[in-house]
């Protein structure tokens, strides 16, 4: 019973935050919608955490199993790819990296700076 | 016979759970980071429609079905980030700088490539949103006159590598807070980095969930106003 209750709700929370995302002047994804949902509702203690123990738990450590199909999906795009694969995989690639590390490092650096001027 | 099974939505259903599963197997077994179960899951898959000459729609036939999990899984990082708000509060300033900083970088280093290499303006432009969420992606790739498909092939490739190589990049960077590597996973690799990120633990995994989200709000700002 309590499995139902909570998928309902991340279901129905997600259907929300779609027709919200369906009216707005511009595009932003309804999934994200439902996530600041989710966490307004959290936040102001509409919902408990004790209410989605379990099933969120569940997706939380599966997460990846969901992006499968939609992974499989590229081999649709071979026949696209097979003129420009080498620059569109080339360029992934190298900017996935820079972008990780120049992240990493700006977090990093304003952490620092922060801890610095509290220490002050 | 094989139509039989294949085009009914419980095969595609079963393969993706079964060899998920074996992913997870894979990977624990031998232990090795490169080992990774999501893309062992991905090649699997793709190596058994082959072999046995299914047609991707058939498996897509079931595919649907666990794709309509991808909201309620990608709403439920609230919980995440509300189970972890003393940390997402504490380091706010850092994580909004670390994904205004990659954003910015993430376009420019694509935009940087795609000149040196002399690609046209449609492959550049269907390059530059790839680090942000589908639906944002797909957004400004049709606002900046990219292709639809061509965003969405280097979207997923750009996520399974960033879920394939965190580990590795996080050790070669030296990054030891775990901050930082929440808000790196989440900026450079979107939503299938993320699961990465929390497969690393809860905390990253959240920080992660904030920082893909900010991710896809500045990239879309940065692109629709200089581009």
């Amino acid at each position: 019973m309590r499995i139902l209750l909570q998928l309902s709700l991340l279901f129905a929370l997600t259907l929300i935050g779609e027709a919200i995302s369906a009216v707005l002047p511009f595009t932003f994804p309804g999934t994200l919608i439902a996530m600041f949902l989710l966490l307004l509702l959290l936040g102001t203690g509409v919902i408990k955490e004790h209410h989605l123990e379990g099933t969120a738990d569940f997706l939380l450590r599966y997460m990846a199993m969901f992006f499968v199909p939609p992974s499989v999906e590229i081999i649709e795009n071979l026949e696209l790819l097979r003129s420009s694969w080498l620059p569109l995989v080339f360029i992934s690639a190298v900017s996935l990296v820079t972008t990780f590390f120049i992240t990493a490092k700006a977090v990093e650096i304003t952490d620092r700076i922060i801890k610095r001027r509290n220490a002050e | 016979m094989k139509e039989l099974i294949t085009t009914n939505p419980l095969f595609g259903i079963t393969l993706t759970i079964l060899c998920y599963k074996a992913g997870m197997v894979i990977g624990k077994k031998t232990g090795k980071a490169i080992c990774n179960p999501f893309l062992i899951t991905v090649l699997i898959i793709i190596a058994i429609l082959f072999i046995f000459d299914i047609p991707f729609s058939a498996y897509e036939e079931g595919g649907v079905f666990i794709n309509l999990f991808l909201g309620p899984v990608t709403a439920v990082l609230a919980y995440s980030i509300y189970r972890q708000r003393e940390t997402v509060k504490a380091h706010f300033v850092s994580i909004l700088a670390g994904t205004i900083a990659g954003s910015i970088s993430a376009v420019a280093v694509i935009l940087l490539l795609a000149s040196l290499l002399g690609l046209d303006d449609t492959l550049s432009a269907s390059l530059v949103p790839k680090s942000v969420t589908t639906p944002i992606a797909i957004a400004i790739s049709e606002a900046i006159g990219g292709v639809k498909s061509l965003t969405v092939t280097s979207l997923i490739l750009t996520g399974v590598l960033g879920n394939m190589f965190a580990p590795f990049m996080i050790k070669l960077f030296r990054i030891k807070s775990r901050i930082a590597q929440g808000v790196a996973i989440g900026t450079a690799s979107h939503v299938i980095g993320t699961s990465k990120a929390m497969e690393l633990g809860e905390d990253i995994g959240a920080i992660s969930g904030i920082a893909l989200s900010f991710t896809g709000i500045i990239t879309a700002i940065i692109s629709l106003l200089f581009l």
